[in-house]
């Protein structure tokens, strides 16, 4: 895909209620130019896996998940030859050479594969890389550095059109070398006040905007006192939601201490942040 | 002249323990050739994506990126009288307008500091001398008033925002006042010389003992990262070790669906050997920090030990283990270990040699030949008898001992240390004066 600069991507981003910060859209940008991965990492709910599903929004390109777990293996990342179609065809032809089975036709694709072949462009979203095991990480080196993936009975499938992949990572582990090296890197923290105020603007279009603001110090307020889980996007987004459904006009300290649990799910994190932002009640 | 800069700035960044590989460097020299280079704002990004791969470097490139790639601003506009520079300030903090305050701050720092090149300082001296001159104290209390005043059309103010939001505001303008400053130091003293003695680690290389209080609070932040993913190394290492191990049971199990031909062999998954730790920490003044990033440490890891106990002293010893667990929070469990633990005697000052009688009378029946008993302290005994004797009974008990000392090496034994008294009945002792350094240790006795 051809971008003219970072401006663009941001712009197209914006526009379907993704927004995104200058990081953001130069390294899109420059994984567009250079050709390379995007390493997403971060704490939970910093839109990491949304900045995929944006992208393949913003510039509709059909997007392909490849979610990791422990165990994943090369039949369900790579490809897996199709045996019962093999051995249907066996069957049916008996003087068939066994050579003609391994073609394409017998090939199911699986999600590495897939953002390869087909022509169009594709995004490749690689969600929580940091789920497999170390030597299966090896598994994604190929296509992410040469965007080819080499089958032993058929040769070597390179991409007819290189896709834009972004992988994600909680940091559950220390990612190999070899992998950070093939990627460009971007690391999303939780958004400043401002870009948080202009998401939640954005996402909850009947909120009203000194409730908007009050709610964006709050968290940020919790975000800045050290706990176990700090509130994500996600649950700001949510808390402004549920206010919004319960009609709340302006927060006070009985609805601020009833509907916490939105934003926080522990209950040490909620007794402290009640201890902090409301001394008088607790 | 951009590529030389970029190569002084990764030098810089390899300096202060940044691992970069030569691909990177390269990425990055292919990103400046497709951005937009006056933007400051993408060329941080630009590089930041293509030089940076964890984050924890992030801090120092931040920092570094400013020495090198720093703008001033330099506007002439000196007329305003010291007052007035103090309130346009505190006007351009309350409308939140940062652009007027970057040039304002330009002309605070002009006037305040005095930044002179012969001056062999790193810029703290600087901002400190601007700081004093704009009294951030009285601004922060100005702040506040106008803050309070803004806030007046709001319904409810139940929460004191104000505070919260002051404090932030004057974040946004020390940081100002630093970026600035250091602008003119580079432009006096050149990028590279200021990086030097600018003297950036990595988070895990920061001696713990010496660390700021900034640097305490990112360490604080990242010891249990560290033990997650310590974790996944550990099991990662078990479970390498057990591979191969056939379990026949389970084989000729599942040869039952094979026609009873083993075709595929289970291996036994063997639980690991986990350790009982006894951890004795010294939580005196000079040390505490380390005893804390040590009992956090453990403590996150608790669950790969069979059993952890956790005492804490001075120059009297108390069991924290209780403190520690039950789910709590961390932070407010370390805490209430200073507060409630008996570990003050008599003088309050650290004492060894008291404390290790009094561990052996009391709780001796801890320490079973199957514990690794690990003491954190500098061993710093204040003059006092070390009584040895005390120590090496319970000691000598134990599976494994080992001593975590904060100092460097060349310190032990100099001055009241009394390192040697007991590193004869120690397994070993090991110098961990950073968290890299601790994380390696307990890597290996588990």
């Amino acid at each position: 895909m051809y971008l003219q600069s970072q401006k663009e991507v941001s712009d197209s981003l914006s526009q379907v209620g993704y927004l995104p910060s200058t990081e953001i859209a130069t390294a899109v940008f420059l994984a567009t130019k250079l050709s390379k991965p995007i390493l997403v990492e971060g704490p939970a709910g910093t839109g990491k896996t949304e900045l995929a599903k944006a992208l393949s929004k913003a510039f509709s390109l059909e997007l392909i998940r490849l979610q990791c777990y422990e165990g994943l293996d090369e039949s369900r990342a790579l490809y897996e030859w199709d045996y019962r179609k093999q051995l249907l065809a066996l069957q049916a032809h008996a003087d068939r050479e066994v050579q003609s089975i391994f073609s394409s036709e017998f090939l199911l694709e699986r999600p590495l594969l897939a953002a390869l072949r087909g022509g169009a462009e594709k995004i490749l979203l690689i969600d929580e890389v940091d789920r497999l095991e170390v030597e299966t990480e090896a598994l994604l080196l190929e296509v992410l550095a040469e965007f080819q993936v080499t089958v032993p009975e058929l040769g070597t499938v390179v991409a007819t059109s290189k896709p834009i992949v972004v992988l994600t990572s909680n940091g559950m582990r220390e990612l190999s070398e070899a992998l950070k090296r093939r990627a460009l890197y971007l690391y999303l923290d939780y958004p400043s006040q401002a870009r948080e105020l202009d998401i939640v603007r954005t996402a909850i279009p009947g909120i009203e905007e000194t409730l908007a603001e009050r709610l964006v110090s709050i968290v940020a307020r919790l975000r800045s006192m050290d706990l176990k889980k700090s509130p994500s996007i996600a649950e700001t987004l949510d808390w402004g939601r549920s206010l919004l459904a319960l009609s709340v006009e302006s927060l006070d300290d009985e609805i601020l201490a009833s509907t916490l649990p939105i934003l926080l799910k522990n209950r040490a994190d909620i007794e402290r942040a009640l201890k902090e932002l409301l001394p008088r009640v607790s | 002249m951009l590529l030389n800069t970029l190569l002084a700035f990764v030098g810089a960044l390899r300096a202060a323990g940044v691992n970069l590989s030569p691909s990177s460097v390269i990425d990055a020299g292919a990103a400046l050739a497709s951005i937009d280079l006056l933007d400051r704002e993408v060329l941080r990004s630009a590089l930041a994506a293509t030089l940076i791969k964890d984050q924890s470097s992030l801090a120092i490139f931040n920092r570094l990126f400013d020495v090198f790639f720093s703008v001033g601003s330099r506007s002439g506009a000196d007329q305003d009288e010291e007052e007035e520079l103090v309130e346009a300030i505190r006007d351009a903090l309350l409308a939140q307008d940062y652009e007027r305050l970057g040039e304002l701050v330009g002309q605070a720092v002009e006037r305040f500091a005095g930044v002179s090149p012969e001056r062999p300082v790193s810029g703290v001296y600087y901002a400190y001398r601007t700081a004093r001159g704009l009294d951030i104290d009285r601004l922060r209390f100005e702040l506040l008033a106008g803050l309070a005043t803004q806030q007046q059309g709001d319904p409810v103010s139940v929460f004191d925002d104000a505070d919260f939001e002051a404090t932030q505001r004057l974040k946004a303008l020390t940081s100002a006042i630093d970026r600035e400053v250091l602008a003119r130091v580079v432009e006096a003293r050149g990028a590279a010389e200021v990086a030097r003695t600018l003297g950036l680690h990595l988070p895990e290389d920061v001696e713990i003992m010496h660390a700021s209080r900034e640097e305490l609070r990112e360490l604080r932040r990242i010891v249990t990262p560290l033990a997650v993913k310590l974790t996944a190394k550990l099991e990662r290492r078990h479970r390498a070790h057990n591979a191969g191990r056939l379990d026949f049971r389970a084989t000729i199990r599942r040869s039952l669906s094979t026609g009873g031909v083993p075709l595929d062999p289970v291996t036994r998954d063997d639980r690991p050997m986990r350790p009982e730790v006894v951890l004795l920490a010294d939580v005196s003044g000079s040390v505490a920090s380390f005893a804390r990033f040590t009992m956090q440490l453990l403590f996150a890891l608790s669950h790969e030990l069979r059993r952890l106990r956790s005492f804490a002293f001075i120059d009297e010893v108390d069991e924290v283990t209780e403190l520690l667990g039950g789910g709590r929070d961390i932070e407010v469990a370390l805490r209430s270990v200073a507060q409630s633990a008996k570990v003050v005697g008599l003088v309050g000052h650290s004492d060894y040699g008291a404390t290790f009688r009094h561990f052996d009378e009391r709780y001796s029946a801890a320490i079973s030949p199957s514990t690794t008993l690990i003491i954190c302290g500098d061993a710093r005994s204040n003059y006092h008898d070390p009584e040895e004797l005390h120590f090496r009974a319970f000691a000598e008990r134990a599976k494994a001992t080992y001593w975590l000392n904060p100092e460097p090496k060349g310190y032990w034994n100099t001055g009241d240390s009394t390192m040697a008294s007991y590193s004869s009945w120690c397994g070993s002792v090991v110098e961990c004066r950073t968290l890299r350094q601790l994380e390696h240790f307990v890597e290996q006795i588990l």
